[in-house]
């Protein structure tokens, strides 16, 4: 096992060591970056789209690595029924080209609006409506590819930035998950809208809905938790949280095996790493398998 | 061919497949769903002896359309009696009143949710019985007729200090009377119905009644063939069953699921069929996302090879209202839609919301367009949900009210109605401590009674008991506050529920730019020092620790205060004293300043103030730099869970001056107000 080390505050270094083994490993590894804190996962997701890092989110990040998620099952829940949220969230980016600035002047008096605006407000509402009655005779499942369809959805940035094809994938994936899930329950896209809901409440459970082989070109995000002791991983990185409550903390265990603990839930897991460890400065003394990496990688 | 020899034949086919191992999965192209699917999964079981794993992606007679659903939740509303939740769940899909368009396009759409349709039945009030009402016409129309008469009053009203709460009370009556009126119909022939199949009945006369009203009423996302063709199974059904004695309503349904259920296939799910039967040519324009034509767009974004070399960036625009934003990201190779614009990200993920240039919010920098205190507080807690409830109006779906006890809002307006109430008819006598206590908490026993029976009228708390409870928790909280204010000394009282800056707003004094407020004080009386203020605060479980009190709490007595001695009186006139009273069941505290402790309070909210206003004027508004702050917010799930974490990390990065103010403020006074000449009494 290489055991990389970088300097704590400095993430681009991190990254730019994840770039450089995952330019040289096959194809088909485990790959895992944990992250405490959803700050952290905000901070490194840029510089993994700066480096062409494929990346994929467990549960926990789910919604903080792909934001379009939420948003669309959001948007999909605004279409099944009058929730306000969902209703704001379906009339506004990315769905239509609208946001608070228009539903404030909305507010201020429609008189007052310009006419570009109105229009625009007028036309959302025109094909929510098409969008219902299409729902209401069909399934979720194709009540949710006409939203994305017959909307702006799919210009979303996400689609088409250095992770767009994990992105794409994972767009499918969703659709399969919402038609395999009504279909199981035999319900319609009203009484599916509590399963919206409980998704969007809890991003494990759709997570699982959306689970991928662990093998493959991808880094997973994942969370301190869903780690359990014995997981064998073949690449291991552990972002450092800088000041925040959850600090990771890792030891060599034995030969191959590392543990990680955190500060503030005073548990921890041993994991076995089977070729590269990559961790922040602050951690035991090394031995002489341990290599620094070069800064200015990448 | 007939309908029996195509099936025969296509079992002849898969039977050749089988021997031959012809790869799979074996599809089967139908021309409609009914009957050949049934058919077809049925005689597959019993013609070709082998475990067989189908897939039927054209979409089930019956358990793969919404129908059966929805037939289910009407069986489900007749056998528990029509209760809240079944009737709630069903809602959604009962047709509007006929006078609304019958059965045109429109009205096929849900215009209510459960949760929206349970929040309407429990708006209709309390019940004797513990499991609620369970006939809903004559509630239902009760409430309309309320609502009516309350929106007649509150358009005819003239005074003008209430005219803002008269318009806001108005508006939800009108919602609610829009939403509950298109109701009526249907619940009536519900009820109907209901009371029929109480009486029981043979299988053929429930089945009349019941069908009729799903014609007339329930929205069935099924051709009239195929509705037709259910309807006339059921009938065969029970004319062939020996069953001829009259039946209750939970024996006819049970009968009737057994038999509708005969219709729909328990088809497990398979990931991997063996066999897929699929429609001729799809159902909807999209077709089903499982299936995609080669070489359309669906197919072309999916496939896992990279889409190609990027166009050059486009330039998105980000309608603002006078201004243009261009985001350079790479536009993809999907064509889009003329309908829709290419539309960018928006600063909104940023962290902070601008809604527009400097000044375009006006709400608190106008004589006509004042600010709440509790809006005041609101605002310096986190300015995008201020933004989002009170300038943008997005409101989250209120929570369903509990059936066995008051939520805590609702006790807490009970509360305070309470008191105000014994207060505006026996607060010159109490506070110059005339009579006796006990004469006293007998008085105020008896206003809890006429103020709890009153709010039955609108809130669902259902069930004698759960009422008897809820009257005693309400009473102790009163009794307590009632005794622990007899122990101050006695004094001059003034007003209560005294309401200010309406309707056009009082401008605090002192502040560099002006700020124009309204609120509504609690109580005010005078001492031998001079003039108090009183808030009174519910607390939920246990009565805080009297370490510090929080700024949203002292935020709002400060308010009050400087607008006071801004005029709100008439005339500018000096506090000498100001109270928190909070209160609970089982314990009273109050918090009060004066002197120094006062003076903290008018100086760290004129602070607070000229932040709010520099925040107002900028129309910027960012998300709450404390991420506990988003705990219980309502607008969580809209916001989600990275964009506190973000805005902590605007919060240490920004260079922005009127931000940097704000963040500033609530680094400083995020812990409370603590000093040493602050009081805390117990009750």
């Amino acid at each position: 096992m290489n055991v990389f080390r970088y300097s704590g505050e400095d993430q681009a270094h991190l990254v730019a060591a994840l770039a450089e083994v995952m330019a040289e490993a096959e194809q088909q590894l485990v790959r895992v970056l944990v992250c405490a804190e959803s700050a952290s996962v905000s901070r490194i997701l840029p510089l993994l789209q700066k480096f062409k890092i494929p990346y994929v989110a467990g549960s926990r990040w789910l919604f903080v690595a792909h934001p379009w998620i939420r948003l669309f099952l959001l948007g999909l829940r605004g279409l099944a029924d009058d929730d306000p949220l969902g209703q704001a969230c379906l009339l506004g980016r990315p769905f239509f080209p609208l946001g608070l600035e228009q539903r404030v002047q909305r507010v201020l008096g429609q008189r007052q609006m310009p006419s570009g605006v109105s229009q625009a407000w007028e036309r959302a509402k025109e094909t929510i409506r098409e969008l219902r009655v299409r729902a209401s005779r069909g399934g979720p499942g194709s009540a949710a590819l006409a939203l994305a369809e017959e909307t702006a959805f799919l210009s979303h940035p996400s689609f088409f930035g250095a992770n767009c094809e994990t992105e794409r994938q994972l767009f499918w994936m969703l659709l399969s998950a919402i038609e395999r899930e009504s279909w199981i329950a035999s319900s319609d896209l009203v009484g599916f809208a509590s399963t919206l809901h409980d998704w969007l409440n809890a991003p494990g459970v759709l997570a699982q809905k959306l689970q991928r082989s662990e093998r493959g070109k991808e880094l997973r995000l994942l969370a301190f938790e869903e780690l359990q002791s014995g997981d064998a991983v073949d690449l291991l990185a552990v972002m450092a949280e800088g000041h925040g409550p959850s600090q990771i903390h890792w030891s060599l265990a034995s030969e191959g095996h590392v543990r990680l603990e955190t500060t503030d839930r005073r548990i921890g897991v041993d994991l076995q790493v089977a070729s590269t460890l990559i961790v922040p400065d602050a951690g035991p003394a090394t031995a002489g398998s341990i290599s620094h990496v070069p800064r200015g990688g990448g | 061919m007939t309908v029996t020899q195509c099936v025969y034949a296509a079992i002849q086919w898969l039977r050749e497949q089988l021997e031959t191992r012809a790869p799979k999965p074996w599809w089967v192209l139908v021309p409609k769903p009914v009957p050949y699917v049934p058919l077809l999964v049925q005689r597959i079981d019993v013609c070709i002896r082998q475990p067989l794993s189908v897939f039927i992606a054209c979409g089930m007679p019956f358990a793969g359309s919404p129908a059966l659903a929805r037939l289910r939740k009407l069986n489900g509303a007749l056998c528990r009696n029509l209760s809240a939740h079944a009737v709630a769940a069903l809602a959604p899909y009962l047709r509007r009143g006929v006078a609304d368009g019958g059965k045109s396009p429109s009205s096929w759409l849900p215009r209510v949710s459960p949760e929206r349709a349970l929040l309407l039945l429990q708006a209709s009030g309390a019940c004797a019985e513990p499991s609620g009402p369970h006939r809903w016409h004559e509630r239902m129309a009760s409430l309309l007729e309320r609502t009516t008469k309350g929106v007649a009053a509150a358009k005819q009203s003239t005074d003008m200090s209430e005219r803002r709460q008269t318009a806001i009370r108005r508006q939800e009556l009108e919602r609610l009377a829009r939403e509950v009126r298109v109701l009526l119909p249907s619940l009536r022939d519900l009820d109907d119905l209901a009371e029929r199949f109480a009486r029981g009945g043979t299988r053929q006369e429930l089945l009349e009644h019941y069908w009729r009203f799903v014609d007339r009423w329930l929205v069935m996302p099924m051709t009239p063939p195929l509705q037709e063709s259910v309807v006339r199974l059921c009938f065969t059904s029970a004319a062939a069953s020996k069953e001829r004695r009259s039946e209750s309503a939970e024996e006819f349904v049970s009968w009737l699921e057994g038999t509708l259920q005969s219709l729909v296939l328990d088809v497990p799910h398979c990931a991997a069929p063996d066999i897929t039967i699929a429609l001729q040519r799809p159902i909807e324009r999209s077709g089903s996302v499982f299936r995609m034509r080669e070489g359309s767009d669906e197919a072309h974004f999916t496939s896992s090879s990279p889409t190609g070399v990027p166009l050059p960036p486009a330039a998105a625009t980000s309608i603002a209202f006078d201004r243009a934003v261009a985001h350079p990201w790479v536009a993809g190779q999907r064509n889009l839609r003329d309908v829709v614009e290419r539309v960018s990200a928006g600063s909104e993920e940023a962290g902070v919301c601008f809604v527009g240039p400097p000044g375009s919010v006006r709400w608190g920098l106008e004589p006509g367009r004042p600010l709440s205190a509790t809006a005041l507080a609101l605002l310096l807690t986190c300015p995008y949900r201020f933004l989002l409830e009170r300038v943008a109006h997005v409101h989250p779906l209120q929570r369903k009210a509990s059936t066995k006890h008051f939520e805590a809002s609702a006790f807490g307006t009970l509360v305070h109605e309470a008191f105000a109430a014994f207060l505006k008819w026996h607060g010159a006598a109490f506070f110059a401590r005339n009579g006796t206590l006990r004469d006293w908490l007998e008085c105020v026993r008896a206003l809890v009674v006429e103020h709890f029976e009153a709010r039955l009228r609108t809130y669902p708390l259902w069930g004698e008991t759960n009422q008897a409870e809820e009257l005693l928790r309400l009473q102790a909280s009163l009794e307590r506050l009632v005794a622990a204010e007899w122990k101050q000394p006695p004094r001059e009282f003034l007003a209560v529920e005294y309401r200010f800056g309406e309707p056009s707003g009082v401008r605090l004094r002192g502040s560099r730019t002006p700020l124009y407020v309204r609120g509504s004080i609690d109580w005010l009386d005078r001492t031998a020092r001079g003039l108090t203020v009183g808030e009174l605060k519910t607390v939920a479980i246990t009565v805080a620790e009297p370490t510090r009190l929080d700024f949203r709490r002292y935020l709002q007595l400060g308010v009050y205060v400087l607008a006071i001695e801004s005029g709100a009186l008439g005339n500018a006139e000096t506090v000498s004293d100001a109270a928190v009273v909070m209160v609970n069941p089982s314990d009273v505290r109050r918090w009060q300043a004066n002197g120094r402790s006062l003076q903290q309070v008018r100086e760290r909210t004129a602070e607070a103030v000229e932040v709010a206003t520099v925040l107002l004027q900028s129309a910027k508004f960012p998300r709450t730099p404390a991420v506990s702050d988003c705990m219980y917010c309502p607008f969580f799930t809209y916001c989600g869970e990275a964009a506190a974490s973000d805005a902590v990390r605007a919060s240490l990065e920004t260079a922005d001056e009127e931000l940097q103010a704000f963040y500033t403020w609530r680094g400083v006074y995020r812990e409370g107000l603590r000093t040493r000449d602050q009081r805390w009494v117990s009750g």
